[in-house]
């Protein structure tokens, strides 16, 4: 048994702007590096990082040690090193993953859901916030997940999903002071999602606040309160069904597509909501009364529609499995921008694990 | 040379006793309710419930001329739930194990299984804590959202969950004859976190468990009931720190009605100790034993309408 055990290789190339990187892994690393195959050793090529690396054993979460290279000429390139405390390497146990402390906000604007703030750092586009105690907006503060779509360094967090949400119809009031807070979402999937806006459509589109997780053929249900207006939407599994591809409601909701792009997370369902009453989120007053969010819920798997049909099945018919309840739960090593590399280079990781190790220890 | 007890050398002033010290151990709540489902071996991983919808009621009586009158279509709902693998493992050394006043192995073996049955524990709770339907307090006066639990939202989940046609998990426990109790209806059940005790023992109309009168029928991890709710708590219980409106921690306590959830064994993959003695995996000089475990499991939510995440700040 080696004193380090190889957990795996991975490669990446960086996009134009490089953005963090999450490598999963099949254990805790004690040791990872990040090495640049394109512009190693490359004379007149300046590159900052060619190299990182992070030990478990004296290096705090999100710090490197790094190796640069200036632009050169003649025999060989010299580096130089560095190292600091954030953008470098963090390990999430996504079981347990590691928290942060909240951030103060001075404004949400309530149609184009820009946070501003005098603090972003750690902040990515990706990541998840939930927004606590806005003033003026407090039907959108508390347990709420929200995915940043853009960061301005130490300006504003934008949650374009949230947006998106607006232009389709959620009406919030702009808030003013309050708080947000960086948060892993939990792995098991599918789960519940509270739901943003609701369209009143032939075939429903239903918005959320962040990626969703469902999948066409599944099936999804709701628990709309009284203040958000579409009740009768709400726990569609307990009403009597009378088929697959008949009017609802009758039963579960069945998903006919998903859009998750960069800045919209919705899907559209078999539900006619036409003649339902309108969608609205409650005040930020009538929320802080005391309310309970709107879900969406998954509630089962179904046939899989043909190309987003409402009526039609695909053929021969199709078995969705990947709406199976799940755990996907993961190792993931995030590397920051101080450690992810330089523009379009290919970057290769190496991660390992000590296991030269006793299983006992004294306190 | 004056000898005295303090200048004794350390090795005689201490003895080594060889009763272990009691570990903490978690309560085990979250499969309390849950339906064991066993997936055979050789037959895949992802295990498929289903149900078959309610039909539509006939109400409309035949006409004289006796036509049949339309069909039904009749309605299944499947549900899937994945099974992985989970394991964890310990090395020790030859040279612990055998320099040890103390059986290092056993005792590894008892952390071991704990270890496991509280991380099947904690899968069912992510999994309820993911998947179920959302509730929140709202009957409590601590100006938050969700509020502390009050009896209203006790009261109010199980509303739903019988507007939800949801089974009880327990039945009555009768009124008798004995000073200082209470009768708790039949009930479904709730699973929360101990830090809700204060919050409980301060809800109106919360009845404790040995105010129950008759508590055989009770478990030593039941804390007490509030109409038609009877409470489990946990060190594990579910708690989302700084979620509430005010960015306090919220307990997710999860009130279920009969199969709301359940989890599926793998036939196969039933939680295993496995000890290899030194020799085993690339260790040619015999240096190494490791002791580990493993259990193959999937956990679903089998009905979204019975199970319910009754959320309470005040912890």
């Amino acid at each position: 048994m080696l004193p380090f055990s190889f957990i795996g290789q991975w490669s990446y190339t960086n996009a134009a702007t490089p953005v963090a990187q999450n490598i999963p892994m099949t254990a805790k690393p004690d040791w990872v590096f990040v090495k640049d195959v394109t512009n190693w050793g490359a004379q007149n090529t300046a590159a900052n990082p060619i190299y990182s690396e992070w030990f478990s054993a004296n290096m705090a979460q999100g710090s490197y040690l790094a190796l640069g290279q200036p632009s050169s000429t003649g025999a060989g390139v010299v580096t130089y090193a560095s190292q600091g405390t954030s953008g470098g390497f963090t390990f999430i146990n996504q079981t347990n993953p590691p928290t942060f402390t909240k951030v103060a906000i001075t404004a949400v604007n309530g149609t184009t859901f820009v946070v501003s703030t005098g603090t972003t750092t750690g902040i990515n586009v990706g990541d998840t916030v939930r927004l606590i105690n806005v003033v003026g907006a407090q039907q959108i503060s508390g347990p709420n997940l929200y995915q940043v779509t853009a960061v301005s360094a130490g300006v504003s967090i934008t949650l374009g999903y949230a947006a998106s949400a607006a232009s389709a119809g959620l009406v919030v009031a702009n808030g003013t002071t309050g708080f947000y807070q960086k948060v892993y979402p939990g792995q098991f999937l599918p789960n519940t999602l509270p739901v943003a806006y609701i369209t009143q459509a032939t075939q429903a589109v239903v918005y959320f606040f962040r990626q969703n997780p469902y999948t066409p053929g599944e099936l999804v249900d709701f628990q709309i309160p009284t203040p958000y207006g579409m009740t009768q939407l709400s726990n569609l599994t307990g009403k009597s069904g009378s088929g697959p591809f008949s009017s609802n409601p009758a039963g579960a909701a069945r998903v006919l597509s998903v859009t998750n792009s960069a800045t919209v997370s919705s899907i559209t369902i078999d539900v006619d909501t036409t003649g339902f009453t309108a969608f609205q989120y409650p005040t930020s007053a009538a929320f802080a009364g005391g309310a309970s969010p709107a879900v969406c819920m998954p509630a089962g798997s179904g046939v899989v529609p043909l190309n987003g049909s409402a009526t039609i099945p695909a053929s021969p018919p199709g078995t969705n499995l990947a709406d199976a309840f799940d755990n996907r739960s993961q190792y993931i090593m995030n590397i920051g921008l101080n450690a992810v590399g330089v523009a379009n280079a290919n970057m290769i990781v190496m991660a390992f694990k000590a296991d030269f190790v006793n299983g006992i220890t004294n306190a | 040379m004056t000898v005295s007890i303090s200048s004794l050398p350390p090795q005689i002033q201490q003895r080594y006793n060889a009763k272990l010290l009691s570990t903490p151990e978690h309560n085990l709540i979250h499969q309390l309710f849950a339906t064991p489902v066993e997936l055979p071996d050789n037959q895949g991983f992802i295990d498929r419930q289903s149900r078959y919808d309610r039909l539509d009621l006939f109400e409309v009586p035949l006409d004289d001329g006796q036509n049949n009158p339309p069909p039904q279509q009749l309605n299944r709902v499947d549900v899937d739930c994945r099974v992985r693998v989970y394991a964890t493992y310990i090395v020790l050394t030859r040279q612990v194990t055998i320099t040890n006043e103390d059986p290092v192995l056993n005792s590894s073996v008892a952390r071991l299984g704990q270890s496991l049955r509280e991380t099947q524990d904690a899968l069912q709770r992510d999994n309820l804590e993911s998947g179920a339907s959302v509730i929140n307090c709202v009957g409590g006066n601590n100006g938050d959202i969700p509020t502390e639990m009050a009896i209203s939202d006790a009261d109010d989940v199980f509303t739903v969950l019988q507007n939800n046609s949801g089974e009880y998990i327990t039945n009555i426990v009768e009124a008798e004859l004995r000073f200082g109790t209470s009768p708790i209806g039949d009930a479904y059940g709730c699973m929360l976190t101990t830090r809700m005790i204060p919050v409980l023992y301060n809800m109106t109309g919360f009845i404790k468990k040995f105010q129950y009168p008759n508590i055989s029928q009770t478990l030593s991890v039941e804390i007490g009931g509030a109409n038609n709710v009877r409470f489990f708590a946990s060190e594990q219980g579910s708690v989302t720190p700084n979620a509430s409106l005010l960015g306090n921690d919220i307990a997710n306590c999860f009130v279920a009605a009969k199969e709301a959830y359940k989890v599926v064994w793998q036939a196969g993959g039933k939680a295993r100790f496995i000890y290899l003695p030194p020799g085993y995996n690339n260790d040619p000089c015999m240096l190494r034993h490791t002791a580990g475990c493993s259990f193959y499991q999937g956990q679903c939510i089998t009905n979204d309408l019975w199970i319910q995440n009754l959320r309470s700040t005040g912890i």
